[in-house]
């Protein structure tokens, strides 16, 4: 176990040292294993090293002890910890108290005493040596009891290829019982025969195991292989170069579904107030992009208010300022309905001048209360951070934001069609003058309904302030996206609005790669103008005669 | 129909007018000596632009919310002409004048095939397409936009370095300008463009290829706001993000909804007013963008003539007759 990389002879100085060392420290150390010898030995080298690449070499030689006790001399030689008394070579692990430096041994921890500063000299490490710890202390851990840590060690190796880890590593798959690690440790090993000088049978083999992987990280891998191997090597590397280079594209197209769902589900948010408003009254808000930016700011305002008085319930503010974003946004909604919005009935397009004079005074207010600069809203920690399935990589964030944004659908959906609310919108959106003659007050239903989709943009906020900074023209990116989103799904349909969101997301993020993301929102939109001009009433008409457009 | 109803009004309108024009030609040739320069032909630039903009709104009856795109793009397009290519200023605002024509064009097409509030928000989105096409474009020099465009020397001879010669080909193109959108609006062809504000089913009925006048009208309304928008990029010697912004096609609205849509006077005195009103509160704290928003909400709600409308409304009562 003690065969020093080639590149790395080891000197009659050293092995000098080394003995004396050995010799001193059986001393300190009575129980002393029979390999535990070896190991102080390659310790001592520690102190006559000269330069880095002689501490690389001893870094190395240490952990080809597969001694899992090493780890600790080389976790405190990364940080610096690692020193060597300059009157008998001896190497200790030291921590500064002041003037003088305690003292322990590096392996057993055990205290030694103390010693002056100056009669210490520390082992000096670069970057170098610090990657070469990395990569080293990945096959010491290949044999601990914890399944995780194993799988840990194995991806260590994997991303830093060693051939000096072949020998561990053999013994770690001999021994282990759990499949997925198994697994990796064989993928690791095989990378690690890539940068060894195995025979061609090993390596083509290894490039089978690998390219199975289908990862980007193999691919790399696989790439950096394939300049310097021999011509042979050299083919089967570049067809399994271009069989993973296929399943990284089919993962691509998975992964641009998942953020177009990701982004038509901010749409949805953003846009389902506004074809229930639109649907009903035939007028664009168009404060509604504003009705979302107090949203935001209401939950800005919440978090603040929380982090004020009850610091630990940080982790449910967003919870406390749905209902507070959803009041706030609808009592302002409200206002503007019945304070303006239904002096100008059967006018939208005044409606439409009147509504964005609104949403300049609520922009300006906004600015002048909260400031001009952007404000930002911790995330809550169960929705930080993310996972990932195979190369998918989903974020808790975005994934809590599509749950959300469908959840919110499920429930206009029921308020839609389950209550007398609901049927008394669909019946204004059909036909208001006959709704009116049977007795409905449509004007109570445009304020309320009005309320309700003022109050969905202000929760739509909740949601947007979680994946992004909130500054007081937030909202005014939506409004364009949504109306295109209302008339592309049709009018006074939800189902049409949840499609329209979707479809319009997924197409932007599946031309952005292509066609960047300005030239890809340009051909979105001018598929759907072009497409209302065939289907004026969008995806999900709604029949009957009064309906106008 | 439609002659019926604009006759009456129009004798009044036209002696106001033809005194207003007598004054307002002369204190435009006297202002300079009095006022800013460039405080005037920034004035005279929005007021072409209202004007333009009230062609397709006052006459036509469509409300765009994407003028910014023309006014904004032709002082791109001349700036780039004049800087890049060395052209003189003459040839430069022709570049701009034809470039925001053929947006309009473009964007027209598109955009006249829908009605009311699908208008506005079509011509909208476009004109946010193109923003953010003069965002990434690399003539437009994206955030910086383009700057230190030369005045040049007009025909060869006029040295528009020269404030006051500037200030006069300014008033000159300002003249043009409302004396083109004056011709438009009083000829036969604007006389349809009246009858298809009044009653579009009508007009069609009538044998009249409703679209094509329409579209007609939205490229002369893109063209002349290029015009306003060219001569801007030359007064300030730089064109920039702000011009082809949404809000500046929400000012434009503002002004011409200020002075009263549908009347030649109109547009100009609401520009006037806009931009005394910019200028003045710009010094102070109240924000700007409060004023507009609350100008947008009266106008609409209680003054919905305008200043120069309820003044001819006004004058119309005098006479005893009913307002329109």
């Amino acid at each position: 176990m003690t065969i020093s990389a080639p590149k790395y002879p080891a000197s009659p100085t050293i092995l000098v040292a080394a003995l004396l060392a050995v010799l001193t420290l059986v001393v300190f150390a009575p129980s002393v294993r029979a390999d535990e010898a070896v190991v102080r030995a390659g310790l001592a080298k520690f102190a006559t090293a000269k330069g880095f690449g002689e501490v690389e070499a001893a870094v190395r030689e240490l952990a080809a002890t597969g001694d899992p006790a090493v780890s600790k001399p080389l976790a405190a030689l990364s940080e610096g910890n690692l020193y060597v008394r300059k009157s008998d070579a001896a190497v200790f692990i030291a921590t500064s108290n002041g003037e003088t430096l305690s003292l322990a041994d590096p392996l057993t921890g055990a205290e030694a005493g103390t010693a002056k500063a100056g009669e210490m000299a520390k082992v000096r490490v670069n970057n170098a040596v610090r990657g070469a710890i990395r990569a080293v202390s990945g096959s010491l851990t290949l044999g601990s009891g914890d399944a995780g840590v194993r799988l840990a060690a194995a991806n260590a190796i994997f991303s830093r290829p060693d051939p000096n880890t072949i020998d561990a590593l053999d013994a770690a798959i001999a021994k282990e019982t759990d499949a997925t690690v198994k697994a990796r440790m064989q993928i690791a090993r095989s990378s690690s025969v890539l940068a060894s000088d195995r025979s061609d049978e090993e390596k083509s083999a290894a490039i089978k195991l690998i390219s199975g992987l289908g990862s980007r990280e193999a691919l790399n891998l696989l790439t950096s292989f394939q300049s310097n191997a021999p011509d042979r090597l050299k083919e089967e590397a570049a067809s399994a170069i271009r069989s993973i280079n296929g399943t990284l594209m089919a993962w691509d197209v998975a992964q641009n579904v998942w953020y177009g769902i990701s982004l038509g589900s901010v749409l949805l948010l953003a846009a389902i107030g506004l074809a229930i408003t639109f649907g009903v009254m035939g007028v664009i808000n168009m404060a509604h992009g504003e009705m979302v930016m107090l949203g935001a700011y209401t939950t800005f305002a919440v978090q603040e208010a929380i982090r004020a008085t009850a610091p630990g319930l940080l982790d449910y503010s967003l919870i406390a300022a749905l209902p507070c974003a959803f009041v706030v946004a609808a009592a302002v909604g409200i206002a503007v309905e019945r304070g303006i919005i239904r002096f100008l009935y059967g006018r939208p397009l005044e409606t439409l001048l009147a509504t964005w004079g609104v949403s300049l005074i609520l922009q300006q207010a906004v600015r002048t209360i909260f400031g001009p600069t952007n404000r930002e809203v911790a995330n809550p920690s169960w929705m930080s951070g993310g996972f990932e399935i195979g190369q998918l990589a989903i974020t808790w964030n975005r994934l809590w934001i599509v749950a959300f944004s469908l959840a919110v659908f499920a429930l206009l959906l029921l308020i839609s069609n389950r209550s007398a609310w609901g049927l008394q919108m669909r019946a204004v959106t059909q036909n208001r003058r006959m709704a009116a003659s049977m007795g409905i007050r449509t004007p109570w239903v445009d304020a309320f309904t009005f309320g309700l989709g003022s109050g969905i943009a202000g929760i739509a906020g909740v949601a947007l302030s979680q994946i992004g900074n909130v500054s007081p023209n937030l909202g005014q990116g939506y409004i364009i996206d949504s109306f295109m989103v209302v008339v592309f799904g049709g009018v006074g349909n939800l189902w049409g609005t949840l499609l329209g969101a979707m479809s319009l997301g997924i197409a932007n993020k599946f031309l952005e790669p292509y066609a960047g993301a300005v030239l890809g929102k340009i051909i979105v939109l001018v598929l759907i103008i072009l497409f209302i001009q065939k289907r004026p009433r969008g995806l999900f008409a709604l029949k009957g005669r009064a309906v106008e457009a | 129909m439609a002659e019926a109803t604009v006759q009456p009004s129009k004798t009044t309108a036209n002696r106001i007018e033809i005194v207003l024009i007598g004054l307002g030609v002369a204190a435009l040739l006297a202002l300079p000596f009095f006022v800013y320069p460039i405080f005037v032909m920034k004035m005279m630039c929005f007021a072409l632009f209202a004007c333009a903009f009230n062609l397709l709104l006052g006459y036509t009856g469509l409300l765009s919310f994407g003028h910014a795109a023309f006014f904004g793009g032709a002082a791109y397009f001349t700036a780039h002409a004049v800087k890049v290519w060395g052209f003189p200023p003459e040839i430069g605002i022709l570049t701009g004048v034809a470039g925001a024509a053929l947006l309009g064009l473009v964007i027209g097409f598109f955009a006249i095939r829908r009605q009311g509030i699908y208008f506005a928000m079509i011509t909208l989105a476009l004109s946010q397409m193109f923003f953010f096409f003069c965002v990434q474009a690399s003539f437009t020099g994206g955030e910086d936009g383009i700057q230190g465009v030369p005045r040049g020397t007009f025909l060869g001879v006029f040295d528009l370095q020269n404030e006051h010669t500037m200030y006069y080909f300014v008033a000159a193109n300002f003249l043009l300008g409302l004396f083109i959108v004056w011709r438009i609006v009083n000829s036969p062809f604007g006389l349809i463009l009246r009858s298809i504000r009044e009653n579009e089913s009508r007009a069609i009925s009538l044998g009249y290829s409703v679209q094509n006048y329409k579209l007609a009208a939205f490229v002369m309304s893109a063209a002349l706001a290029g015009l306003a928008g060219a001569i801007k990029a030359l007064v300030f010697q730089f064109a920039t993000l702000t011009d082809v912004a949404w809000q500046m096609s929400g000012e434009v609205i503002l002004m011409t909804l200020l002075g009263g849509i549908g009347t030649m006077a109109g547009p100009i005195f609401g520009a006037g007013f806009v931009v005394a009103l910019q200028n003045m509160l710009a010094t102070s704290d109240f924000p700007v963008t409060i004023a507009t928003g609350l100008i947008f909400m009266v106008c609409v709600l209680i003054f919905r003539r305008g200043i120069v409308g309820e003044i001819y409304a006004w004058l119309e009562r005098r006479r005893g007759e009913k307002p329109e």
